[in-house]
């Protein structure tokens, strides 16, 4: 019996402490890292792109902003997030249909818009229903390319809009070309309650808002298109560690999200 | 003849070849001063040497006995062994329960080892089984006194995530383990504020853990079977255990109630008072038995029992960065909201009425209710401004949240029958039918993921022949199941020990196992997966495995064991939730459900038992495991390292008694790491706001491949020392209360502190000097040293 535990003890004291090198190592804390057999790290763009129908000063809001994905660790000295941030890609929006071209350029923020990204370089149209798509190609990155079809204004269901003491409550007509709904509810100007629900694919789709206090006085809703709605939905973006997270986005040759909403305002008052 | 006629007649071999024969006996065996029933107590006839245990319930039965005189010896490890004349009369006797006294404490029986290495041979058909008691709970230094931290110093049996409380055996799904509290089904018996089970262990008597190649008689989950069964009370007297603390306060009271009756009341509950000072969080749990028994003369009994539980966590962070804040004179965290809640509750009822109808024939009928609700909700909202070099400003904005909700009731009924056909041959036969309602609900970044509510039922029939001679062993059995009326379903199994001498003893099983109430995995979302989300299948295939098990058991001394298990589990069919699915690509939550296969195998190297004044056991796993989901877009519906995965354990639990009053224990654990997927790639996810166009992102981490790297092993020990007090101020106290005994007990935790356990990594990326490196997170870098009082009346 003595041989046996002999044996056993002194069998685990040379796995743990000589057989095994990093056993040793990582017992006086020294290296600390993992072992990763594979790292399939891809580099590539990673944008956000937006065609929307609607203007601020005569200025189609469309925008695009565009970064770039990174390894996780060996980057250069001096990384930071800004690091991330592409300000000299050439962007161009092809509308499929008539097939004229849009370069879109690094805009600063400026009276019109207070924050930078690359916005149309001249006039620029989108119209519900058209076909869109983006090309976009920095440094040596691979080209990216994705493209939209702009939905339809939400539209509500007659005589289904109701509004009492705290919820606001109505249908909107089945659209193919939505799916995805977000409902803002405003007072004076400012947001009192949102919410944000799948569009049902084979009917109207019932929405409700409910909110405390102030009687809203005005309703925005916003129609997305399949990318957007399919990246906004995406569940895996929680605080997590070392869990499998797959890269986020369905643009081709690169990471991210290319689409277009539209929207409606309603007044409630 | 193909396979499928083979198996059956195998099985109706099995259950009518042995010879029918005369005279039996049988009866209980008890606790002389509870009144407590024994199990494995082991019953002798002489002349003939014609021999059993008692089972579960503490039921034996001998038959194959002609009229005479006999001497019947029945002994158990920790009683003084009853030697009495009984006359067998020509048809059979119900014998008056034996009662046996317990035996006084010898030093050289102390063992925290439940069953005897002598016993093990005629005990049990089953193979990869354990058996724990609560003197062996009680001596792991950081079990706490709890089952479900116990059971992980096992061979075989594994955390899932560090402070996640469900457990993984044999390559399974944590879903796949079956927790029975006195046969009644319960779902995440755990407590979410500190990792523990929801069983107190003053009201067990015995934990039954079975890690595979199961018999018939257990169904419903392909895994594991955890078999609880908890006190009767105390027939006699007042008997009981106090423990009262600052923040964790426990209770156990036995007593008789009237003729033949006894009760148990028993409750624990928990505040975290510290993050209360620190987090201003209101954190608690509470649970409680109640239990009546009445014996109405010797074939009857009948127990009536409830069990309750309530949790309550709540993890707001704000106050603590508002001290961060102040300290480090920084706003950052103004605009930091973490937040975790976590509401559960269990409940489950039972009626029990056992009954021997005669010599040969034993009776369990049981009604229960078992039923369990969480509400989960864990939320992150972070801003930033941040303004690059060329006095651009930009938002990092990171708001992600989850809420999951369960709600599960089981409403069942079962009878089972044990008939002892021959000498040769027991068999058992039953039925058991649920009644169900499950509800789930998920909303995922203020998204309404869907729910459903269903009503699923089950009917399963069961029967198994143990058909025992001196050399051999061998119970074939068969459970047929009907889910929701539908086909009739077969899961065919069968066990067999070899006997090759009084030492030395092969074993094998093997059997096919049918899960239709599986469980959502969705430690992808959540950041630890705390309960089991169950599922019940609709219309597709019930998940299946099949275990193949083969074991050689070796006596070295009378009191030293030695088994070595070989196990192959081939999941034919499993399912889980890819819940990464964006809604575009599913518009349904059902149809998140996607089918996988995968497989398990390994070995276990287990010596176990006493050796003088040292009990306990040192075990080496060997494990390999897989998953592959081949319609999906987990890890590309390519084969990976399953999640829970160690390639090597080391685990030993050793009690040193040094003497009477004074006993040391220690428990230590090498765990190799598991696979985990570790973030290769940097990526900013984009928050955009339609109605102001205000546009936020945030730099997170992915990983294109699944379990593609190995976290570091984890080594662990921990000791202490527990003495019984037999005079000094904590005598007085037992005294002052009229307590049998008293005991203190010192605990140091982590005492290999300099050793670091990484429970996690992250990329140093955007942190200066570390952007090389990930950063690791762990825990237990400081050992801890607890001292703890006790009453024992």
């Amino acid at each position: 019996m003595k041989i046996i535990l002999l044996n056993m003890v002194v069998l685990v004291i040379t796995t743990l402490f000589s057989g095994c090198k990093e056993t040793a190592e990582f017992y006086l804390g020294i290296p600390l890292q993992p072992d990763i057999e594979e790292n399939n790290y891809e580099p590539g763009l990673n944008i956000i792109g937006v065609l929307r129908p609607d203007y601020t000063d005569s200025v189609n809001r469309s925008f695009i902003y565009i970064q770039k994905v990174a390894p996780a660790l060996n980057n250069p000295p001096g990384f930071e997030v800004d690091s991330l941030n592409i300000k000299d890609a050439e962007v161009t929006i092809l509308n499929v249909g008539n097939g004229s071209e849009t370069a879109f350029i690094w805009t600063k923020s400026d009276s019109i818009f207070t924050d930078t990204r690359y916005r149309p370089s001249g006039e620029f149209e989108v119209v519900p229903g058209n076909s869109y798509s983006i090309s976009c190609y920095s440094e040596d990155l691979p080209v990216l390319t994705s493209s939209t079809i702009i939905p339809n204004e939400p539209q509500i269901v007659p005589e289904s809009l109701f509004l009492n003491t705290n919820a606001v409550s109505f249908e909107t007509i089945n659209d193919t070309s939505i799916y995805l709904y977000e409902v803002f509810l405003y007072r004076d100007q400012t947001l009192i309650a949102f919410i944000r629900q799948v569009a049902n694919s084979s009917e109207t789709t019932r929405l409700s808002v409910n909110f405390d206090g102030n009687t809203p006085d005005r309703m925005e809703i916003f129609g997305y298109d399949y990318n957007i709605s399919s990246y906004l939905t995406i569940s895996n973006t929680n605080l997590n560690f070392n869990k499998y997270r797959k890269s986020f986005g369905n643009v081709e040759n690169g990471y991210g999200v290319f689409g277009s909403l539209n929207y409606i305002s309603v007044p409630l008052d | 003849m193909n396979w499928q006629k083979l198996k059956y007649s195998l099985l109706i071999w099995g259950i009518f070849s042995a010879p029918l024969i005369s005279q039996s006996i049988s009866g209980y065996v008890v606790d002389s001063k509870s009144h407590e029933t024994l199990i494995g107590a082991t019953i002798v006839l002489e002349p003939g040497k014609k021999a059993t245990v008692t089972n579960n319930y503490g039921f034996y039965s001998l038959s194959g006995i002609k009229p005479g005189t006999y001497t019947l010896l029945v002994s158990h490890i920790s009683y003084v062994t009853e030697i009495t004349e009984i006359t067998i009369t020509k048809t059979g006797m119900v014998l008056d329960a034996i009662k046996l006294k317990p035996a006084p404490l010898n030093i050289d029986e102390v063992s925290i080892i439940a069953m005897k290495p002598d016993q093990a041979a005629d005990k049990e058909a089953e193979i990869s089984h354990h058996m724990l008691t609560p003197e062996l709970i009680q001596s792991i230094p950081t079990a706490r006194n709890d089952i479900f931290s116990a059971i992980k110093y096992l061979p075989g049996v594994d955390k899932t995530e560090p402070f996640s409380p469900l457990y993984t055996i044999r390559g399974g799904e944590p879903g796949e383990n079956a927790v029975m509290l006195d046969g009644v089904m319960i779902y995440n018996p755990y407590h979410s504020s500190v990792t523990s089970g929801i069983f107190n262990s003053q009201t067990i008597k015995n934990v039954d853990l079975l890690l595979g190649g199961f018999g018939a008689e257990y169904g419903g989950r392909n895994s594991s079977v955890m078999y609880i069964t908890t006190k009767d009370g105390n027939l006699n007297e007042l008997h009981g255990e106090v423990e009262p603390s600052t923040f964790y306060s426990k209770m156990f009271l036995e007593f008789p109630a009237g003729k033949d009756a006894s009760m148990i009341i028993a409750g624990r509950y928990y505040f975290d008072l510290p993050s209360n000072f620190l987090f201003n969080n209101r954190t608690y749990f509470y649970d409680y038995n109640l239990s009546y028994t009445k014996r109405l003369g010797k074939r009857n009994r009948i127990s009536l029992k409830y069990f309750e539980s309530r949790d309550f966590t709540g993890y707001n962070f704000n106050t603590l960065y508002k001290y961060l804040g102040n300290s480090f004179d920084t706003d950052v965290y103004d605009k930091f909201v973490l937040e975790q809640r976590n509401n559960w509750k269990n409940r489950s009822a039972t009626a029990i009425h056992k009954l021997i109808i005669s010599p040969r024939i034993y009776m369990r009928n049981q009604l229960y209710y078992s039923a369990h609700e969480s509400d989960n909700y864990s939320g992150l909202n972070f801003s930033i401004e941040n303004t690059d070099a060329f006095d651009e400003v930009s938002q990092l904005r990171w708001f992600s949240n989850n809420n999951l909700q369960s709600s599960i009731q089981d409403l069942g009924a079962k009878t089972h029958i044990n008939f002892k056909i021959s000498t040769y041959s027991d068999l058992k036969i039953g039925a058991e039918y649920n009644s169900y309602y499950f509800m789930n609900h998920i909303m995922l970044n203020e998204i309404d993921n869907g729910s459903f509510t269903r009503y699923p039922s089950l009917l399963s029939l069961f029967a198994e022949d143990k058909i025992t001679t001196r050399f051999f062993v061998f119970r074939p059995g068969i459970r047929l199941t009907s889910y929701n009326n539908g086909q009739w379903m077969y899961e065919p199994r069968v066990n067999l020990n070899i006997n090759l001498s009084s030492r030395l003893r092969l074993k094998f099983a093997w059997g096919e196992y049918l899960q239709y109430i599986m469980s959502m995995n969705t430690n992808e979302i959540q950041m630890f997966q705390l309960v089991d989300y169950y599922y019940p299948l609709n219309n597709q295939a019930p998940s299946k495995s099949t275990h193949y098990v083969a074991g050689v058991e070796r006596k070295i001394t009378p009191k030293l064991l030695i088994t070595l298990d070989a196990y192959y589990k081939e999941i034919n069919t499993t399912y889980t939730f890819d819940l990464n699915q964006e809604f575009a690509e599913v518009y349904s939550f059902a149809d998140k459900l996607e089918y996988g296969k995968g497989n398990a195998y390994g070995a276990e190297l287990y010596l176990q038992g006493r050796f003088k004044k040292v009990s306990g056991w040192i075990a080496y796993t060997l494990a390999w495991a897989t998953r592959q989901y081949p319609n999906s877009s987990i890890n590309n519906g390519e084969e990976y390292p399953y999640d829970y995965n160690r390639r090597h354990t080391v685990k030993s639990v050793i009690n040193y008694q040094i003497t009477d009053n004074f006993a040391f224990n220690s428990s230590f654990v090498f765990l190799s790491g598991m696979y985990r997927s570790i973030e290769t790639t940097t990526q900013s996810y984009y928050s955009y706001n339609a109605s102001t166009d205000e546009l936020t992102y945030f730099p997170l981490y992915t990983s294109s491949e699944k379990n593609a790297a190995k976290m570091p092993p984890q080594i662990n020990a921990d000791f202490s020392i527990r003495r019984k007090l037999i005079k000094g101020m904590g005598r007085k106290l037992a005294d002052l209360f009229k307590a049998d005994d008293s005991y203190v007990t010192v605990t140091i935790k982590n005492a290999l502190f300099i050793y670091r356990n990484v429970e996690f990594y992250y990329p140093g990326t955007f942190v200066p000097d570390y952007s090389d490196k990930y950063l690791p997170f762990g825990s237990n870098y400081i050992p801890a040293v607890g001292i703890s009082y006790t009453l024992k009346f």
